[in-house]
């Protein structure tokens, strides 16, 4: 049986929605049918999904209703409401990257995470808003215009999976998967009030992911509750063999310790994540390491200097990897193509110029740049090596430490239209977080309070690689310490 | 300062077209970027290339298996003709 009570596990939405299903209490199509008229209903204020998939949904729910009569014993994600990124391959039904490049791009094959989830018997709601091909932290260079924050909806659900955040912080599905380059998934859930999870990098499969930066892209989970994202992680991370860098060794198992004790646990501070914080974030993140040190853990301040330098090698890295990565849109095999043209590189280009936006644009020419001879030794090179010294460093911190605490991003959710004025300047938001995906470390943020206009307030939790059941089960211990859920009055109410 | 002359020749390695009235624009873009990244060149780091010892990509069996079938991968071209990709004929 997969009775939460059964299992001796902690209860999130996901099996709240199981018990419903399983008990006969609603069918699967009626809440199926629930989450897509509160989608139809609340989509055009909030900017939630690009593509709602109502006719595959209510057949997927119909098939788990089936199963659910025939008695069998099915999956706690079996029957459940979710969403995916609009970056995450699904066969036959249309995934841009929220660009105008693939607007009418309907993928071959299936991601792994999808087939997965897919065969677990996963509801389909839809494909989530993005930052176009994932370049941003704000959800705003979408082509289908910004994701709104569900608490205040003059400001921003954060990026680069900014739709996902948006559709489970509004009740519009129960969870999501969203890809995580330089904190796409930890970011918007600190500005929502979810947990996400970016996994260590080879933990979950990206086969179907379309890419960005690859040595740094990540899938990841956005969820309302760290029981939900314990779950998910560990149905969604395996041995893919179709993705070399996919972990062959790594068993995933974050549930069965989640509510282990975190007395004599070792954590530690470093100060150079605690520059520049808003006063409400300061305040909230205090707050919690004090809760940490009452539940017994013991808490350390220290320093990693190589931290200071992590924003620009990452911006030369992802940079480098993405004019690379989207050198294959050229119009002839995928994407947009240009109607006038009188030579094939004139095909080419104008194909890409009218296909991508600004930001992405932005970002190949950078990346061209400091791939381009002259300039290579200077910032490419000197950025590889950066990467190189920070992964030690953060070796020697977990030689040491269990952990490391940092609030999330170092300011709540911004105004929408306020990180479009300077490009660049946004990029300082993202200070905290890109370190982690520069060591492929894996780190949770979750709710750790609000500012003082209720807007929620994420503390990250970074751990060693694989370590994801050492993370959830310190996130786990702290969401039980205290009430730091936020509801919207948004979507579905069962 | 990136000259203009420098951004159209990157624009060119990028396969992208930068319109005239345009450039100054994006010059000033790209000089922000790269003042930001230029931060790392004062950084006494060595650019000798070391090898990551974590192993996390190990090759598999040289072995092949059946991949998309040809009229999969053709569903997506702006043109297609005989199963082919389609450009128009310049040469």
């Amino acid at each position: 049986m997969f009775s939460a009570e059964k299992e001796g596990v902690a209860v999130g939405r996901i099996y709240e929605i199981h018990n419903l299903i399983t008990k006969k209490e609603i069918s699967c199509r009626e809440l199926t049918q629930k989450y897509l008229e509160a989608v139809i209903r609340d989509n055009h204020m909030l900017g939630t999904y690009v593509n709602i998939t109502a006719e595959q949904a209510l057949m997927m729910a119909d098939e788990v209703d089936k199963r659910i009569h025939s008695g069998e014993d099915i999956h706690p994600l079996c029957g459940v409401p979710m969403t995916l990124k609009d970056n995450i391959c699904t066969k036959g039904i249309e995934t841009t990257c929220c660009s105008q490049m693939l607007k009418g791009h309907k993928p071959v094959y299936d991601a792994t995470v999808w087939q997965r989830l897919k065969a677990l018997g996963a509801v389909l709601v839809g494909k989530t808003n993005m930052d176009e091909f994932a370049m941003g932290n704000t959800c705003e260079t979408s082509c289908f215009g910004a994701a709104k924050n569900p608490h205040d909806t003059s400001r921003v659900a954060g990026g680069s999976s900014g739709g996902g955040a948006c559709a489970v912080s509004a009740n519009l599905a129960v969870y999501a998967l969203g890809s995580d380059t330089g904190g796409s998934v930890r970011q918007p859930a600190s500005f929502c009030g979810l947990v996400g999870l970016k996994p260590t990098y080879g933990a979950v499969s990206r086969l179907g992911l379309i890419a960005y930066a690859s040595s740094l892209d990540q899938i990841g989970t956005l969820t309302t509750s760290v029981e939900d994202c314990a779950l998910l992680f560990d149905s969604i991370a395996f041995h893919d063999p179709l993705d070399s860098t996919s972990s062959v060794s790594f068993k995933a198992d974050t549930c069965s310790s989640l509510n282990n004790s975190i007395k004599g646990r070792k954590l530690c501070i470093p100060q150079e994540y605690l520059e520049g914080l808003s006063a409400d974030v300061k305040t909230c993140f205090e707050k919690a390491v004090r809760t940490y040190e009452d539940m017994g853990a013991e808490i350390e301040y220290m320093s990693i200097p190589q931290l200071r330098l992590a924003l620009p090698a990452y911006y030369i890295l992802a940079c480098a990897e993405a004019s690379s990565n989207l050198g294959r849109y050229d119009g002839v095999r995928y994407g947009h193509k240009t109607d006038l043209y009188e030579s094939v590189q004139e095909m080419v280009s104008k194909s890409r110029s009218e296909g991508f936006g600004d930001e992405v644009k932005r970002r190949i020419l950078m990346g061209t740049y400091v791939l381009s001879e002259g300039y290579v030794n200077a910032y490419y090179k000197k950025a590889q090596a950066m990467r190189h010294e920070l992964a030690k460093a953060f070796d020697r911190v977990f030689e040491e430490y269990d952990a490391i605490l940092t609030p999330t991003v170092p300011h709540t959710a911004p105004f929408l239209g306020q990180a479009l004025t300077n490009p660049v300047e946004s990029y300082q938001s993202d200070i905290c977080t890109v370190p982690v995906n520069i060591a492929s470390l894996p780190a949770v943020s979750l709710p750790c309070g609000a500012d003082s206009h209720g807007l929620p307030v994420g503390l990250q939790i970074i751990g060693n690689r694989f370590c994801e059941a050492t993370l959830l089960n310190l996130a786990y211990k702290f969401q039980q310490s205290g009430d730091y859920a936020s509801s919207t009055d948004w979507g579905v109410t069962l | 300062m990136i000259s203009k002359q420098e951004l159209e020749n990157i624009a060119l390695l990028s396969k992208l077209y930068v319109p005239q009235e345009n450039l100054e624009t994006v010059c000033r873009d790209m000089q922000r970027m790269v003042d930001f990244a230029s931060r790392l060149c004062e950084a006494p780091l060595s650019t000798e290339t070391e090898t990551d010892s974590r192993g996390l990509t190990p090759l598999r069996e040289d072995i092949v298996n059946p991949s998309c079938p040809r009229e999969d991968i053709l569903l997506n071209a702006p043109c297609q003709e005989s199963g082919c990709f389609l450009l128009r004929k310049k040469v």
